[in-house]
């Protein structure tokens, strides 16, 4: 026990089987930095960071948004390299230079953000760099190549998706699990997965679990970073959590354990929640009121919405309302959220805010309508692009002024965001890439804050940030609510849109299947049966 | 804790990082500068700072008909499009002001008449390239080699019909000096030209909507969209800005000019690629174009293409030259993609 405020929390449990998988694991070290130190710039990403990773450890990393997880595990898979400090890999010193010398060498990471390489084939994807394996006297083989590929899918459970179509056919949930694949193969030691589970179906994540647990019990090690507690809690047998750059504590096997047969899972975990915020969170994380309410106003009518495979969707939204809909990735909701503010074409059906059309995204700007995309890193923002100007973009419109745009009232409308929203960030020119994900989700906040939206259609608002940025992001919900906005919110996470949403929709096959009030009976498994 | 000294150097360090390409294009006009400001005198005893004298004149008229282009191209650039057309258009452009110019007195009448038929007809250039690209959902590039193939042969036809078997068309009042295009070969005046250009297109790119657009367009199409932009009209007023810029270029290139050919501006396009990659300018577009790499670029190419020849070097070698400095920038500034898988 490295934090003694876990000691309260946790006994060690008598358990034959961890004995003996820790005892192997104590062997051998099979990979271990020291005093690892990374800047990026004026950030200091790592602090003199000491990290050691034994065989058979599911070791999960966690840690607010910006603290430097992923930092420390790409620095390890050669994606960069650290400002100062030392590696060894089997106890030899470790300096990849490359992602793919790396993988070569046995350490492979599946990374947060879409990594699969649009434009070619599954197979193709599958065996990116190694396209020499099936080349036979200067000829390509992609007949093997395909064959082999859907041999490799098929044994990772996966086989709906098909070796030689386009990896543009399949969604992002999909193309993570292509490129799971990718990443691993036989020679594969270290297994680091970067926050991949939330862009993952159920399906997806019960075969990413099967693998790591596989790999640990042939001795190999994963690394596995989330933001979700039990998550961590249920897959992993050792711990390390970071704050700011640095490592704040690490909780054992039996910690885990402990915590995981504990009849009470929320405070066992709240001495891990504080360790990584390094305050006390409070216990206010959704709305506590328990009553649907809104003002009378209705301010957004869609009618009988048909397009694509959605049938004739209609909603009604009043202001200070917040209406979630909820159901199993692909059932539709996404698709509903874009033509609600303009971005698909729609079949018949339509959508008026304030009494005005809504035919394209401008339309819904002008009616103060925001849209959060819940592909951040494509759609929602420009990832080489300033903090200020992702944020002043949907704004430009109503800062110009006679063509011209003033930078003073821009910059003091930017500065007015970073400070309310407390992104973290050097200055407003700062590169939104250089971001960790929940401050980049709070620029996406932001750009339709500083707009003044008084309908904000949210897609997966929470979508790969910590605890801390989820509570403020509830929080500036609820505030938005108050202050009699509208709010659409699309989630695949049902607790957050339990907690949230003054009327749930259900969706299911591109239809609405059911629609709940605010209520404080009901539960998850209530609605669970109109999602599947 | 850090102090504020050291909050200050890593300021500067990232600030330094932030605009590593366009201080390298500054970098690189000024080490040229340098070269062929000693080189020059000691090879050939050229001045080539020496405002009264031709080489400064050659330079500095190449290199504002290069930053007036450029800085337009920006604004298409900017949109990661490309336009391979500029040559042709340009080559068209000076046959028809020439021939206009001609047939209407040669006076002032004749010289705007002769500037507004072909503003109608670059404007016209760039709306098709842009809007077609959008109809047609094809890359800007496909429509500007159609334009190009068409306004060469427009060019060429025109240039027959008036010129019959002779190589070259002059003014009918003798060389541009004697005619109302003489004021735009002072230097004076070319400079004027050149602040006037940067001034209103630095305005247009950095305070307006259509600069700030065609940056958000270049970076994330889907993420302008998303953000109300409407990606037509955004990429067409890009290339009417550019439209413009062409047609002043094309006044300050004729007006240096004592004939010109029906091509006489082939490989413009390729000039004006160059020229923005000097200067600094990622030719995917995005946030990070610059008007400022566009003239610090052409200025580089201006003096690399001219001091070639003053230091000794054979005309017929200059493209080679060029050519390696390019690849050698290009090498230089290109981003390091090893480290991460294939993207």
């Amino acid at each position: 026990m490295k934090n003694p405020m876990l000691k309260c929390c946790y006994l060690l449990r008598d358990d034959s089987i961890f004995l003996e998988r820790k005892s192997k694991m104590e062997k051998e070290i099979i990979f271990e930095a020291k005093h690892m130190h990374k800047e990026f710039g004026p950030t200091i990403a790592l602090k003199d960071v000491d990290f050691t990773l034994r065989r058979g450890e599911i070791r999960g990393l966690i840690g607010e948004n910006g603290s430097g997880k992923s930092t420390i595990m790409s620095i390890a898979s050669g994606m960069q390299s650290a400002t100062s400090g030392e590696m060894f890999y089997h106890g030899k010193p470790w300096h990849p230079q490359t992602m793919v010398e790396s993988q070569k060498q046995g350490i492979s990471m599946i990374l947060q953000e879409a990594n699969s390489i649009p434009n070619i084939t599954v197979a193709h994807n599958i065996f990116a760099g190694r396209e020499k394996e099936f080349m036979s006297h200067g000829i390509f083989n992609s007949g093997k190549m395909a064959k082999e590929a859907q041999q490799i899918l098929d044994s990772f459970g996966i086989s709906h998706i098909r070796a030689q179509d386009s990896i543009n056919k399949y969604s992002f949930e999909d193309r993570k699990l292509v490129e799971l694949v990718r990443c691993v193969d036989e020679n594969t030691e270290i297994l680091v997965v970067d926050e991949t589970t939330t862009a993952l179906s159920q399906q997806g994540r019960d075969i990413l679990y099967d693998l790591i647990h596989r790999m640990a019990s042939e001795g190999k090690a994963v690394v596995f970073i989330s933001h979700d507690i039990d998550e961590i809690f249920d897959q992993c047998n050792a711990l390390t959590v970071l704050r700011d750059g640095e490592i704040v504590g690490t909780v054992s096997e039996e910690e885990i354990l402990a915590c995981r047969n504990s009849d009470n899972r929320k405070e066992a975990v709240k001495p891990v929640r504080h360790m990584m915020v390094g305050r006390e969170m409070g216990d206010k994380y959704y709305r506590e009121d328990m009553e649907r309410s809104s003002l009378p106003e209705t301010i957004l009518e869609v009618s009988h919405l048909t397009f694509g495979q959605i049938k004739d969707f209609s909603l009604s939204l009043k202001r200070g309302e917040i209406v979630g809909i909820g159901g199993l990735s692909g059932c539709g909701m996404h698709e509903v959220g874009r033509a609600i503010f303009g971005l698909e074409k729609l079949k018949s059906g339509s959508v008026t805010c304030n009494n005005k059309p809504i035919r394209t995204p401008l339309d819904a700007i002008r009616q103060n309508m925001g849209y959060i995309s819940k592909n951040r890193d494509t759609e929602a923002l420009i990832m080489q692009g300033a903090i200020g100007d992702n944020i002043a973009l949907p704004s430009l419109d109503r800062l110009s002024h006679c063509t011209f745009i003033s930078p003073a009232k821009e910059r003091a409308l930017i500065q007015e965001q970073i400070d309310s929203l407390s992104i973290k960030c050097n200055n407003s020119k700062q590169y939104v890439s250089t971001l960790s994900g929940g401050n980049k989700q709070k620029v996406s906040f932001a750009k339709w804050m500083a707009n003044d939206s008084e309908v904000v259609i949210m897609d997966c608002p929470t979508r790969g940030v910590d605890v801390g940025v989820k509570q403020s992001m509830y929080q500036i919900m609820e505030e938005m609510k108050k202050n009699g906005k509208a709010i659409i919110m699309i989630s695949e996470e049902m607790t957050e849109l339990i907690g949230m949403s003054d009327r749930l929709i259900i969706m299911k096959d591109f239809q609405v299947t059911k629609e709940f009030d605010r209520s404080p009976d009901l539960k998850q498994t209530d609605i669970i049966e109109y999602m599947i | 804790m850090e102090t504020k000294t050291e909050k200050k150097e890593l300021n500067i360090r990232g600030w330094l990082k932030g605009n590593a390409n366009s201080l390298a294009g500054c970098a690189g006009l000024i080490f040229c500068m340098i070269l062929f400001g000693t080189l020059a005198p000691a090879i050939k005893n050229i001045n080539i700072f020496d405002i009264s004298g031709s080489s400064f004149k050659t330079i500095f008229t190449e290199g504002v008909t290069f930053s007036v282009l450029s800085v337009g191209a920006v604004f298409v650039y900017s949109l990661g499009a490309m336009d391979i057309s500029i040559g042709a258009q340009m080559s068209l452009y000076t046959v028809l002001l020439v021939e206009i110019y001609n047939e209407f007195g040669s006076n002032y009448t004749a010289m705007f008449f002769g500037i507004f038929v072909i503003l109608i007809i670059a404007l016209l250039c760039g709306a098709i390239n842009s809007v077609l690209a959008s109809l047609l959902k094809i890359k800007p590039i496909i429509t500007s080699l159609f334009l190009q193939f068409l306004l060469y042969g427009i060019s060429v036809i025109l240039f027959n019909r008036w010129c019959g078997d002779s190589q070259s068309m002059t003014f009918n009042a003798g060389t541009a000096s004697s005619t109302t295009f003489a004021p735009f070969r002072k230097i004076g005046v070319m400079f004027a030209v050149l602040v006037i250009v940067a001034v209103i297109f630095t305005y247009l790119f950095n305070f307006t909507k259509i600069g700030r657009y065609a940056k958000t367009i270049g970076a994330n199409q889907e993420c302008a969209r998303q953000a109300g932009v409407n990606i037509t009209v955004y990429r067409m007023a890009a290339y009417l800005v550019f439209a413009v810029a062409i047609v002043m270029a094309t006044v300050v290139f004729l007006a240096n000019k004592s004939a010109i050919t029906y091509d006489a501006c082939r490989g413009y396009e390729m000039n004006i690629i160059i020229c923005l990659i000097l200067g600094g300018m990622p030719i995917s577009g995005g946030m990070k174009s610059r008007i400022s790499s566009a003239i610090v670029g052409s200025f580089t190419y201006a003096l690399i293409d001219i001091c070639f020849i003053f230091v000794g070097v054979p005309s017929r070698m200059t493209n080679l030259f060029v050519a390696i400095i390019y690849i050698v920038v290009v090498l230089l500034t290109c981003r390091d993609k090893g480290r991460v898988l294939p993207q």
